[in-house]
C-alpha cells in the first residue's frame, strides 16, 4: 500500500497535520516513536505525595507526584556544547503537546514583519487553531498580540493583580508596557466545551488527567481517526528516508517497530514534524549521492539558526497579603498574568529583540517557588509560610538572538540505539542576550516595588551560569524563506529541493518573537496541510 | 494492532475523558499513612532518631503548627534514600558521620547524647555560610534543608495545616482574587 502521506511526529504540528490531512480524505500514516498514553492512567499528578511515594520510588521515579514529562522525558538524546544547553523530548503519542502549559498567543504584525509571510496570512489559521484546541483569553486589543478566537478568560490572583497595579503605575510615568491574562488552550466554557472543561487543579504542565487541555492526542487524532483514513505506527523510529530512483524525491521512509524489526512505508509525501532539533538531525542524517549535504539543505542551512526563549526568575514579596484569606489558587498552572508589549513600537537601543514575563502567585506547597528561603526554626518557618502566601513570581522568557553560534549538527561519537548519530546542540549566550536579561531583571525588580511589594529573590544580574534555556522552546532550525541560498523551505513549509517533502514543526519558523510557540507551530502546520493538499490537486506533488 | 482497533481505542479515548470529568476523583493532598511502629530502612535506628532531631530544630513544633518530625518528615526522607542511587546514600551517612564527629570534637560525645543546647549549637554550625559553605558538615545543610522542606511541605501537616492548602480539588469556576483592595 502506498499512503499519501507519511507524518513523522505526533507533536502539536504532526498532530494538526494528520487531522487536516486525513479530513481532506488523504491516506496518512502516522509515525510516533513513543507509545500511547491514557490519561489519567499512566500520568495523573493528583492524590496524596504521601500515599504515593512508595510505589512511585519502586518505579524508579524521584519525585513523588506524577508528571509524564519528568518522568519519560528523553535525557540523553543530545550532546549540548556550550551555555548548558538541554533538550526536553516526550516520546509518546501526542509528544510535548502532552505536557505544556497551554499558553496560546499568536505573533503579531511586528513579528512577521521579519517573515516571508505576513501576519494576515496565518490570521485564518490561528483562528480556526484557537477554535479547535479552545483557548480561553481576554480581549485586550493589543498591537502586536491580537485577540483570538477566546472562550471564558480565567482570573488573576492576588499576587497577580499586584503585579498588574505595578505595571499600571509604572504606565503612568511613561513607562510602555501592558499587563494581561494569559491565554491557554483549555476549555473554560462548559456550554461548549467539547472535552472535558477545565477544574482549575493546575497540573497542566505534568499532563492534563482529564483531557481538558488540548493534546494532539485528545483532539485533532482522534478526529483524524473517525474518516477512517489514518494508520498510526506508535513506538516506531524512522531510521532512514528512503528516496525515488531519481535520487530527487523521497519515496518513503525505513523505521524500526516495536520488535525491533525494520519494516517501511511507502507514501507519496514525507511530513517531518519530529521537533527543531530531531527534523534537522533526520535531514542530515540522509545525505545521499544528489544531496551530500543531507536533504533539503542546499542551501547549509539545515540545523543553523537555532533559537530558543531564555530567562531568569524574579520573585516579589508583598507584605499586604499576609492577611489574606487562603484559597484554592491552583488554577490553570501557576502563570496566570502575562507582561507583554514591551519594546514592541520602540526597539531598546541596548538589545535587539523582545521580552514577555509569566506572572504567577499563589498557595502552592506542592511548587513551593519560595523554598530556598534561607535560615531555620520557628522564625525561618513563619518566613516560609509568609513567603508563600505573599509572594509573586515573574519568569522572564525573552528570544535568544539567533547567531552563528547557535546551531545544531550531528555527533561524530555518539549515536542512537539505532546507530545513527546524535545531534549537538551548541548554545552561547551572547552581549544582545545579557544585556535583555539585565533589562529584564531591572523591570521586573521595578515592577514588584511600584505594586508596592519587595523584591524577595534576584538574580541581580545576568551571567552565563544563571541564565536558563527553555529547552522546550527551540526553533528555526529549518527555516522557511523565498531565497533557495537562504532557506531550507519555502512559504508552503515545503522543501525548496525535493518537492514532496514538507515540515510541520517549529523549525520552520523564519525569526523568533517572545511569544509561546505553539499556537504558532500548529496554524503554521494547518497552513502547510492546506498547500499540501492543493499542491497534491493541482498534481504538482 | 488493526486501524479499527485503533479506532476504538480513540473513541473511547474521547468519551472517558467526557465522562472523567464528573467522576474524576481527588485524593486530599496529603494524608500520611501510619507511621507508628514504623522501623527504619535506610537509617539506622541512631541515625533516624538524629534525623529526628535534626528536623526538630530546622522546623519545630511551635504555637503555629506541629514540626517536621510530626508531619512525618523523617518516615518520607527514610523512603527517598532507600531508593536512592548509592552516592546519595553514602553522602547522606557521611553527613551524619561529620554531625557526630562535630559533636565528639566539641562536646566529647555523640551527637544523640548532647543536650537540646549542644544539638542546638551543632546545627548551628552546620548551617552557617548556608549561601556559601565552607565544610562537609555545612555542605549537608542544603541538602538536608531541600529533603525536609519537600517532606514537610508535601505533608498532610504541612499542607494543609501550615501552609494553608486546600487545592487539588474539582472546580466549575476560578474565582480568582476578589479583593477591591488588590485590584487598584
Amino acid at each position: 500500500m502506498v499512503y499519501d502521506v507519511c507524518i513523522v511526529g505526533s507533536g502539536p504540528g504532526g498532530g494538526i497535520a494528520t487531522y487536516v490531512l486525513a479530513k481532506a480524505g488523504l491516506k496518512v500514516a502516522l509515525l510516533e516513536a513513543g507509545p500511547r498514553l491514557r490519561a489519567g492512567i499512566d500520568y495523573n499528578a493528583h492524590g496524596s505525595p504521601y500515599a504515593h511515594l512508595e510505589e512511585r520510588l519502586k518505579a524508579g521515579f524521584r519525585n513523588p507526584v506524577s508528571s509524564v514529562f519528568a518522568d519519560r522525558r528523553e535525557r540523553n538524546h543530545f550532546t549540548g556544547i556550550g551555555d548548558h544547553p538541554d533538550h526536553g523530548m516526550l516520546k509518546a503519542l501526542g509528544g510535548r503537546s502532552i505536557c505544556w502549559a497551554g499558553h496560546s498567543l499568536r505573533f503579531g504584525p511586528l513579528d512577521y514583519s521579519r517573515w516571508p509571510i505576513s501576519y494576515d496570512e496565518v490570521a485564518p489559521y490561528y483562528s480556526r487553531a484557537e477554535r479547535l484546541m479552545e483557548v480561553y483569553g481576554h480581549k485586550d486589543g493589543l498591537s502586536n498580540m491580537p485577540d483570538g478566537e477566546f472562550e471564558k478568560p480565567v482570573n488573576l490572583r492576588c499576587g497577580e493583580q499586584l503585579l498588574k497595579r505595578g505595571v499600571e503605575r509604572l504606565k503612568t510615568k511613561g513607562r510602555v508596557m501592558e499587563f494581561v491574562e494569559q491565554r491557554k488552550a483549555m476549555p473554560t466554557d462548559r456550554q461548549i466545551a467539547r472535552r472535558a472543561p477545565c477544574h482549575y487543579c493546575g497540573h497542566c504542565m505534568n499532563g492534563c488527567e482529564v483531557d481538558a487541555k488540548y493534546t494532539s492526542a485528545n483532539t485533532p487524532i482522534p478526529l483524524a481517526l473517525r474518516t477512517g483514513n489514518l494508520t498510526i505506527f506508535t513506538e516506531s523510529t524512522m531510521t532512514r528516508i528512503v528516496m525515488d530512483g531519481t535520487g530527487r524525491r523521497v519515496s518513503g521512509i525505513e523505521y524500526v517497530n516495536k520488535q525491533g524489526d525494520t519494516e517501511k512505508i511507502d507514501a507519496k509525501v514525507l511530513v517531518l514534524a519530529c521537533n527543531s532539533i530531531e527534523t534537522p538531525r533526520n535531514l542530515l542524517i540522509n545525505k545521499t549521492r544528489e544531496f551530500p549535504n543531507g536533504l533539503a539543505n542546499g542551501s547549509g542551512q539545515v540545523g543553523k539558526n537555532l533559537t530558543s526563549h531564555f530567562g531568569l526568575t524574579v520573585t516579589g514579596f508583598f507584605p499586604e497579603l499576609s492577611t489574606r484569606d487562603a484559597s484554592n489558587d491552583d488554577g490553570t498552572d501557576y502563570y496566570h498574568g502575562l507582561l507583554t508589549s514591551l519594546y514592541w513600537d520602540k526597539p531598546n537601543p541596548k538589545f535587539d529583540g523582545t521580552y514577555q514575563v509569566q506572572c504567577g502567585s499563589g498557595l502552592h506547597p506542592k511548587r513551593l517557588t519560595i523554598r530556598d528561603t534561607p535560615g531555620y526554626g520557628s522564625a525561618w518557618k513563619r518566613k516560609l509560610r509568609e513567603a508563600n502566601i505573599c509572594h509573586a513570581g515573574m519568569n522572564m522568557q525573552g528570544a535568544l538572538l539567533a547567531s552563528p553560534k547557535k546551531y545544531m549538527d550531528l555527533d561524530p561519537d555518539r549515536q542512537d540505539r539505532f546507530g545513527l548519530p546524535l545531534p549537538r546542540i551548541y548554545l552561547h549566550y551572547e552581549d544582545n542576550d545579557i544585556a535583555m536579561a539585565d533589562d529584564m531583571i531591572q523591570t521586573c525588580e521595578e515592577i514588584i516595588r511600584a505594586g508596592g511589594g519587595e523584591v524577595y529573590s534576584t538574580p541581580g544580574k545576568a551571567t552565563h551560569d544563571n541564565l536558563q534555556i527553555d529547552y522546550n522552546h527551540w526553533v528555526g532550525t529549518v527555516r522557511m524563506g523565498r531565497d533557495p541560498n537562504t532557506s531550507a523551505l519555502n512559504t508552503a513549509c515545503q522543501s525548496h529541493e525535493i518537492l514532496n517533502l514538507f515540515v510541520g514543526d517549529a523549525s520552520v519558523f523564519a525569526a523568533y518573537p517572545e511569544k509561546n510557540p505553539t499556537l504558532t507551530n500548529i496554524a503554521l502546520s494547518w497552513r502547510m496541510s492546506d498547500h499540501l493538499i492543493e499542491k497534491m490537486r493541482q498534481g504538482e506533488i | 494492532m488493526d486501524r479499527r482497533e485503533l479506532f476504538k481505542i480513540a473513541a473511547a479515548g474521547l468519551l472517558a475523558a467526557q465522562q472523567s470529568s464528573a467522576q474524576h476523583s481527588h485524593g486530599d493532598g496529603g494524608a500520611a499513612p501510619d507511621l507508628s511502629g514504623y522501623r527504619p530502612r535506610f537509617f539506622t535506628d541512631s541515625e533516624y532518631r538524629a534525623i529526628g532531631v535534626l528536623c526538630d530544630i530546622l522546623a519545630p513544633s511551635d504555637e503555629m503548627s506541629p514540626g517536621a518530625r510530626e508531619a512525618g518528615a523523617p518516615y518520607y526522607m527514610d523512603t527517598v534514600l532507600n531508593y536512592a542511587p548509592p552516592h546519595e546514600r553514602e553522602f547522606w551517612r557521611a553527613g551524619l558521620r561529620n554531625a557526630d564527629n562535630a559533636a565528639q570534637s566539641a562536646f566529647d560525645r555523640p551527637f544523640l547524647e548532647c543536650d537540646a543546647q549542644q544539638q542546638d549549637n551543632i546545627f548551628a554550625e552546620m548551617a552557617a555560610n548556608e549561601r556559601n559553605p565552607q565544610t562537609d558538615l555545612q555542605r549537608f545543610f542544603e541538602p538536608f534543608k531541600q529533603l525536609t522542606v519537600e517532606a514537610f511541605s508535601l505533608s498532610d501537616i504541612g499542607m494543609h495545616r501550615y501552609l494553608g492548602y486546600y487545592g487539588d480539588t474539582m472546580l466549575t469556576d476560578f474565582p480568582g482574587c476578589t479583593h477591591p483592595e488588590h485590584q487598584r
